[in-house]
């Protein structure tokens, strides 16, 4: 908590201090929204045991339609971006159904696919969605207030998703990816928690996805590309599953080590695939999740004690 | 025309049921969901690309070269990598995703992210029920078919063939008949990946090799797999035929673009109310 505050701190304190740089603040924005798609990934992944590779399918269907009404329709913001939300959140549903009735490691399959075929779509009609080029429209929101919005917004999602994962709600999801079978069994209505859980994955990942085309005033189908929810699946994973703020972390640290990586970008997507599988074997918990169970190791057993207990595990 | 399609589908047909098997037997023996399937594939038809193209090699040679190159690739990330994890699934798909991520970008970095043509084995086209098929269409057809019944065969008839299904059906009451799970696991992937460079080599001719085409058939392979059902070879065979087909006909009578979306719906439709496939064995 104390954390995110100062967090917070330093990030409002870095319009002032960089003399409002458009790059330090068009990076940070960037990063943040990223964080957010991190986070709201865990709460699938880490929580609920569904691991989504096709993430981006929200963001990127709240982003396009809100594009769509912007550049097509005179209605009032406000109404766009609940369109938008909403349509990201329906969204889910396709990867949501077909996932209800077997089990849980082909949602990540099927989270793949969808994506995918968001993906052609968007880049073959292209009089409707502008094809590789994608919707812009005119500069809308200043970039300095959305990077507020933003940072209210990953700030607000972190919050929430752990007021949640502590709830009942939270518990329930965890009881699923523990055991969907005895979930089941001790009556839990495992379809309709699943769904929820996809759906609010996929309402965060729709605002942050509105609040990334209104920074950008653009669009384009790169949003659906395999590479794009990777990064979310690495992010999200190197952050530390099933710790919410771990992958927001992971997000931002990740995004901003993408922005370092630009010169030599051709080996940007091998590095972060080698980092996803680096992680998958060696620190299932993530860098936050080693460095959680460190802390405690050492806090509470004192040194020796925690290397007892290492050895035996 | 709808001449076209027909036959057509039935290339398609063969060559994804070929595609689909490979992915279904490691899936339903060591319940691994090889991610990684798709670029198997595509690595294969990159093989005998650069052996041919760049190093020279005569073409039949190359091949031979690409399926055993991709064989033993597939045995070593299954030892080097998936082994370790074999406890949690969601890891082990996690870990697929990546490998196969990094041989795509493998790919990229190396030979270049165009599309590249791989030579065709046979030159020369006839004409089916009026429908021009280049002879290695008809090759590549037919050694698929073959591939199946001989896949089929072992199955039914050998004895590892026997000890897999036996593995596939129940892991712990094979090991206590005396069966060696880890070797089978192992000649399973090993059989995997041979065919699923078979398949490679019998496709890079007939179609535009680029290496996004993994995904894309790593989309297929599950497609067929979902709608096929765990446990029938040729129950794999009709649903590629299926999928060939439904393809096409959205190809040809809708849209190109929305082929993938049609399949989707196919697959959605058949996890929603027949999760099991329609000729599935087993539990999913």
């Amino acid at each position: 908590m104390i954390t995110i505050l100062i967090i917070s701190l330093l990030l409002v304190a870095v319009v002032p201090a960089t003399n409002h740089s458009f790059f330090i603040i068009s990076l940070l924005t960037a990063a943040l929204i990223w964080s957010i798609q991190a986070a709201s990934w865990d709460l699938l992944a880490g929580y609920t045991g569904l691991f989504n590779f096709g993430h981006m399918l929200f963001a990127g269907t709240a982003a396009y339609v809100v594009a769509l009404v912007e550049v097509n329709l005179k209605i009032p913001r406000p109404l766009v971006i609940l369109a938008g939300f909403l349509a990201g959140i329906l969204s889910s549903l396709l990867i949501g159904l077909p996932s209800l009735r077997v089990r849980s490691v082909y949602f990540v399959l099927v989270s793949f696919v969808v994506p995918l075929i968001m993906y052609r779509i968007t880049m073959s009609f292209t009089r409707i969605f502008g094809g590789e080029y994608g919707l812009s429209i005119e500069r809308v929101y200043s970039r300095e207030s959305i990077y507020y919005v933003v940072m209210v917004l990953a700030a607000f999602t972190v919050i929430i998703l752990r007021i949640l994962v502590k709830s009942r709600l939270g518990i329930t999801l965890q009881s699923i990816r523990e055991d969907e079978e005895t979930a089941r069994a001790v009556g839990i209505n495992v379809p309709f928690y699943k769904l929820l859980a996809c759906a609010v994955s996929a309402g965060f990942s729709s605002l942050a996805g509105i609040c990334y085309f209104y920074h950008m005033s653009h669009v384009g189908p790169e949003i659906f590309s395999i590479m794009s929810s990777f990064n979310v699946v690495i992010m999200g994973l190197t952050g530390g599953i099933g710790t919410l703020f771990g992958s927001a972390l992971g997000g931002l640290g990740l995004s901003l080590l993408l922005e370092f990586m630009r010169p030599i970008s051709i080996y940007r997507n091998i590095t972060y695939a080698a980092l996803l599988v680096a992680v998958v074997m060696l620190f299932p918990g993530g860098l936050w999740g080693g460095l959680v169970s460190f802390w405690q190791k050492t806090r509470v057993m004192g040194v020796e004690e925690s290397d007892k207990v290492r050895k035996s595990e | 025309m709808v001449e076209s399609i027909v036959v057509y589908g039935i290339v398609w047909a063969a060559l994804y049921a070929l595609m689909a098997l490979g992915f279904s037997l490691i899936f339903s023996v060591a319940k691994i969901l090889n991610l990684a399937h798709g670029m198997l594939i595509m690595v294969a038809c990159y093989v005998v690309y650069v052996l041919v193209a760049n190093l020279n090699f005569p073409l039949g040679v190359s091949i031979l070269a690409g399926v055993a190159i991709i064989a033993l690739l597939g045995i070593l990330l299954y030892a080097g990598f998936m082994k370790r994890l074999r406890g949690s699934i969601n890891r082990l798909v996690l870990l697929t995703g990546g490998l196969a991520m990094i041989m795509e970008q493998a790919i990229i970095i190396s030979v270049g992210p165009h599309s590249k043509f791989v030579p065709s084995m046979v030159k020369g086209s006839l004409s089916i029920i009026g429908v021009e098929v280049s002879y290695q269409q008809v090759l590549s057809t037919v050694i698929a078919f073959i591939l199946i019944t001989l896949l089929w065969l072992f199955l039914q008839r050998s004895k590892s063939g026997r000890a897999i299904r036996a593995v596939a059906q129940d892991r712990d009451v094979a090991a206590t008949l005396g069966i060696n799970v880890e070797k089978i696991f192992t000649i399973t992937m090993a059989i995997s990946a041979t065919l699923a460079a078979m398949a490679g080599v019998l496709i890079a001719p007939i179609q535009a090799v680029t290496p996004e085409i993994g995904w894309g058939m790593m989309g297929s392979a599950f497609a067929v797999t979902i709608l096929g059902g765990i446990g029938s070879v040729w129950g794999m065979a009709i649903a590629g035929a299926i999928i060939a087909y439904i393809e096409l006909i959205t190809a040809f009578f809708i849209s190109p673009v929305l082929k993938e979306a049609a399949v989707f719906t196919i697959m959605a439709l058949t996890l929603i109310f027949k999760p099991s496939g329609l000729f599935g064995k087993g539990e999913v």
